[in-house]
């Protein structure tokens, strides 16, 4: 039981996602979930990002003075182009504001209540309204079913930061485990906003997943049945890093991820930086995000 | 009287967590796995992840449907749904999909709940042309009989769905069909990892 735990519980132990440009930045340089979406979706959530000043021992991660929480609505269409059948975007809009909460509630009463550790030092806050928006273009390969090759490539830019990318990767899923593995890689040349002026001046990012895909929308163990029989991802993501140090050298991190996703397209996911050994930077995040198609009917 | 941003995103916020917890949502699903696509100079996907499924109580739904039903007599429920595909043809020659190419049946109840296809003209639904590729959608309508199970949930359960000739088929998926409260789903989950949180700190 606690060893089965153990991967829920190192993902949201310490500190921090998007389908690629559903919800918009700064997901991915946070260590969220960065694969595209290759079907129909209107989606609407919240996500929620801390960059965190201090660590539990004090110590400050780079010469950017405040923390922030950066919480952000969102709303993305994510379809096929009709006249190109193998092609998908998505197309997103952010807005919201940073502040400390719900961030450093969730941080220190939450999480870090709940593993006895130390309460992370809180100095000034950034307070602002935030906004975000992006763009995406996907090119699909589709060998057999459970199995796809994609590359594309987009543009994210707010109130954080701006960054053109592109982007690969490869979809496959086992049917004897239903295991579906994924790897996905992400180049990008990140440009300051008016939140951080000085980042990197290139970017690249790799994401390993691996999530257990439910056959069917019920399921005939007892405890996936409570659940809502969803498909249960994690991830680890190598990011090269979007802040820089004093000498402005990139400060790369390792995040690891959560997602469960239901057959409804209810999203959740969290990710964290606990894989990197740190807990100041880009810690933590959160999403929460629905697809509306499936509440109205949008076709008749 | 001041508008305070913070005050409306929270409400907003609310506003989506009540959606998705006051609204049930009845939905077919396909498995992202198993099945046949993609064989051959013709090759048929089924472009979904979800779909929303409506159900009435009468004959309603897209005229031009493709129209399946278990029993016989006047239906107590009936259920509609688009189902959408993207048709490749790599050959030299047009390709003429119709609707007598889409077979549904049930693969959980026994014979005498099984799905028929309604006795109608097969028609043209799209024709791809050589060396290209199409996007369409296939209206589909399920009528159901009797009060046993309760008609709204005569349609919950699992499917399998054919396309192409007997001895040809060039697409087969297994769908599933059912209803949830996203809210609650979520709730169940975010109270395991508070648990498991919790037990990681003793």
């Amino acid at each position: 039981m606690r060893s089965g735990l153990a991967i829920l519980l190192l993902v949201c132990g310490s500190t921090s996602s998007d389908v690629l440009g559903q919800s918009p930045l700064p997901d991915p340089h946070w260590g969220g979930f960065a694969f595209p979406s290759s079907t129909r979706e209107i989606r609407t959530g919240m996500s929620v990002n801390r960059f965190t000043q201090f660590d539990a021992d004090g110590e400050t991660y780079n010469d950017i003075a405040e923390s922030a929480g950066f919480n952000i609505f969102f709303l993305s269409y994510t379809d096929r182009i009709a006249a190109l059948p193998a092609w998908s975007f998505t197309a997103s809009l952010g807005a919201g504001w940073s502040g400390d909460q719900p961030s450093e509630w969730l941080q220190n009463n939450v999480v870090h209540a709940l593993r006895q550790q130390a309460e992370v030092r809180v100095g000034e806050v950034r307070e602002e309204a935030e906004f975000a928006g992006g763009l995406a273009l996907t090119r699909w390969f589709e060998p057999t079913v459970g199995s796809d090759f994609f590359f594309g490539g987009g543009v994210a830019s707010g109130t954080l930061y701006h960054e053109p990318y592109l982007y690969g990767g490869y979809n496959l899923l086992f049917d004897g485990p239903r295991v579906r593995a994924s790897v996905l890689g992400r180049v990008s040349r990140p440009i300051g906003g008016q939140a951080y002026p000085e980042v990197a001046t290139s970017n690249a990012l790799v994401q390993v997943a691996l999530a257990y895909v439910p056959e069917r929308i019920e399921s005939s163990t007892w405890m996936m049945q409570l659940l809502g029989n969803p498909e249960i991802g994690i991830a680890l993501t190598y990011d090269t890093g979007i802040f820089v140090d004093i000498d402005e050298d990139p400060l790369d991190t390792v995040f690891v991820s959560l997602r469960v996703r239901w057959a409804t397209g209810l999203i959740l996911e969290t990710w964290n930086d606990i894989a990197n050994g740190s807990d100041f930077g880009p810690t933590f995040g959160a999403m929460f995000s629905v697809d509306l198609s499936t509440f109205f009917d949008l076709d008749h | 009287m001041s508008v305070k941003p913070k005050r409306i995103a929270w409400l907003l916020l609310l506003f989506v967590v009540g959606l998705s917890s006051g609204c049930k949502t009845t939905i077919v699903s396909a498995d992202p796995n198993s099945g046949v696509e993609l064989v051959g100079e013709r090759r048929l996907r089924l472009a979904l992840d979800r779909v929303k499924l409506e159900i009435g109580s009468s004959a309603s739904g897209p005229t031009n449907a493709i129209c399946y039903a278990c029993g016989a007599g006047e239906a107590t429920a009936v259920s509609s749904v688009l189902l959408p595909f993207i048709a490749t043809n790599l050959s030299q020659e047009g390709w003429v999909i119709e609707s007598s190419m889409f077979r549904l049946r049930r693969r959980d109840v026994g014979a005498a709940d099984m799905y028929a296809r309604v006795a109608a003209e097969s028609r043209v639904l799209i024709e791809v042309a050589p060396e290209s590729s199409a996007r369409f959608s296939v209206p589909i309508v399920m009528l159901a009989y009797g009060a046993q199970p309760p008609p709204t949930k005569a349609f919950f359960g699992e499917y399998v769905l054919a396309v192409g000739q007997p001895d040809e088929v060039i697409l087969e998926r297994n769908l599933s069909i059912g209803a949830f409260h996203q809210g609650y789903q979520a709730l169940r989950m975010v109270g395991l990892i508070l648990v498991g949180l919790a037990l990681s700190g003793l």
